[in-house]
């Protein structure tokens, strides 16, 4: 089976780096992490993900911004983004651990492995279907 | 009764002008006959015009009378002059009965030969100045006359103003603390999203840390499970102070919806069901029906009813009866907030929607009870209380325009916690107050 390829696009490295080595100890993705938003883009064209897991609140660039650009682009229009956001909380996610508001599914901070990964997996059968 | 006499043109005087223009109410309070016509001719005398309107008492408790039905019909006596030495009262204490009698007058000594020292210490305990009988003359009695009752003007125009001053002064209090608190809340709510940011990462770091050694716990060995298992607790405390601060930065957003407050009262109780048994807690309801609905953020205000729901809960560690009720009530406010510029607040007589909470714990400690809406303030043991419970939770009901109280309550002692809202007939299938009106009960809020 092949694996998934997720893209990370957060300015905190530590929090960046340990979500990629939790998701590909799963066995089922390919993490690539990008820390700087303004270079989102570019990083996405070349990796080509099937999902990107987005913060929101980053300097220069936020995850708006960043998910704006990714609609624009015809390579990456399609690409579902999760967003990871501070702003929300624990308890207001519904029972799949996301909600969506503003345009996009988001998931709050901290989020835990197995929801994560719930996540993930019902936004990539999303795209399956 | 009337009023205090406070008319310059009624026997009192102005500072623009000493002389009444109004004959002065003299009340002389004189058991000797001798005395009193010696008095009488002395004031016929004195230069006080017009001619003062005099009248006599030969006791106190006649001089009571007197004072009593002029307050009544005519307003208080502008004087009293008083002998200390009565048929039913003797010494400082004639004075300082009388003194009750009639607060707001002034009160002249007529002294004897052999009492001038007490009716000078009657002076300093008030009285505007003593008259030796001995000497008096017209003259001296006019004078007398006009200064007491000019510095009984001055006294009680001052203490007019120092009760006003104190008002004032406590007033201001009151709204410095208001101020104070919706700073303080102002504050907090600006912090949290500063602080869910900062804070939400590093958390997720640990979480992702948790979870990273969750999965090798066999490999680890020892006391591996439990230490994660108490960081993972660690976390969810922390994460969930948070969402308890973010609830202030982000209260305004509420989602409002017409709402059936016996549903939100039901929906509340059955998300705490478990706690509740847990803790052999008994729920009694008293469920008014077709009450008009509300417009309210529903999970917002079910969020305030578990709060409270679990406050009371915990407020009987043994277990036992928790009523919950909903009703239709008239609202009253013993004190209204004078500057509010809302036009939708909460005013006396409207008809509002009270869902109540009543334990029937030992209450909460009168030194606490004004402090229990503080952010941060808890009286659980650390890591058991955030101290935001009931301040979001007042907030949350605040912004809906409605009321969050808590009372203690006696026989049998408990708190009763109040949350009263608006109705709104707009969309409400029940457009007209279900209760009919002789049976509202009022809801007072101190």
């Amino acid at each position: 089976m092949n694996k998934k390829r997720i893209l990370i696009v957060d300015d905190d490295i530590p929090l960046t780096q340990s979500v990629k080595i939790n998701l590909e100890e799963t066995g089922d993705y390919n993490v690539l992490v990008e820390n700087r938003s303004a270079n989102a883009v570019a990083t996405a064209r070349a990796f080509r993900p099937d999902l990107v897991l987005l913060d929101y609140i980053m300097p220069g660039l936020d995850g708006g911004d960043v998910c704006t650009r990714f609609r624009d682009d015809p390579f990456l229009r399609d690409v579902p983004v999760i967003m990871i956001t501070a702003l929300l909380s624990n308890g207001e996610m519904g029972a799949n651990g996301s909600v969506f508001r503003n345009g996009h599914i988001m998931v709050a901070k901290p989020i835990k492995l197995q929801k994560l990964k719930s996540c993930i997996e019902e936004q990539l059968a999303g795209v399956a279907t | 009764m009337k009023p205090p006499n406070d008319n310059p043109s009624s026997g009192s005087f102005s500072l623009e002008s000493s002389r009444p223009k109004v004959p002065t109410r003299i009340l002389c309070v004189e058991d000797n006959d001798g005395d009193f016509r010696l008095f009488q001719l002395h004031l016929g005398d004195s230069p006080l015009k017009p001619r003062p309107s005099l009248q006599r008492a030969r006791t106190l408790s006649e001089a009571a009378e007197l004072i009593s039905s002029a307050s009544d019909q005519s307003g208080p006596f502008d004087l009293i002059v008083l002998d200390l030495s009565l048929p039913d009262s003797a010494g400082p204490a004639t004075y300082f009965r009388l003194r009750n009698l009639a607060p707001e007058t002034a009160i002249v000594i007529l002294s004897g030969t052999t009492d001038h020292e007490l009716s000078l210490e009657m002076v300093q305990h008030g009285a505007q100045d003593y008259l030796p009988k001995d000497t008096l003359s017209g003259d001296l009695l006019g004078r007398s006359l006009l200064y007491a009752l000019e510095r009984q003007r001055v006294r009680m125009g001052m203490k007019k103003l120092n009760d006003q001053l104190q008002r004032t002064t406590c007033e201001l209090q009151t709204t410095q603390m208001h101020l104070i608190q919706a700073e303080k809340l102002e504050s907090l709510g600006r912090l949290a999203a500063g602080v869910a940011h900062e804070v939400k990462n590093p958390l997720g770091v640990l979480q992702m840390g948790v979870d990273y050694f969750s999965n090798k716990t066999a490999t680890l060995g020892g006391n591996a499970e439990l230490i994660l298992a108490n960081m993972q607790e660690a976390i969810t405390r922390a994460d969930t102070i948070i969402h308890d601060m973010l609830d202030f930065s982000r209260s305004d957003q509420l989602k409002m919806n017409l709402c059936n407050v016996n549903e939100l009262m039901g929906s509340s109780l059955r998300m705490v069901h478990h706690e509740l048994l847990k803790n052999k807690i008994t729920i009694i309801k008293t469920l008014a029906t077709n009450l008009p609905n509300v417009r309210v953020d529903g999970a917002k205000l079910e969020q305030v009813l578990i709060n409270i729901i679990m406050n009371a809960a915990q407020a009987m560690p043994s277990g036992g009866p928790l009523l919950v009720s909903t009703f239709s009530a008239e609202f009253s406010e013993s004190s209204h907030d004078e500057g509010s510029r809302d036009l939708e607040r909460l005013r006396s007589g409207d008809e509002v929607i009270v869902l109540e909470v009543r334990d029937h714990g030992s209450g909460i400690p009168e030194e606490i009870l004004p402090r229990i809406f503080e952010p941060f303030f808890t009286t659980k043991p650390t890591g058991e209380g955030t101290g935001l419970g009931l301040a979001v939770a007042r907030r949350i009901v605040e912004l809906h325009r409605g009321r969050l109280q808590m009372t203690n309550m006696t026989s049998p002692t408990g708190v009763r916690a109040r949350i009263v809202l608006q109705p709104d007939f707009s969309l409400s299938p029940q457009a007209a107050p279900s209760i009919p009106q002789a049976e509202v009960p009022t809801v007072q809020f101190i």
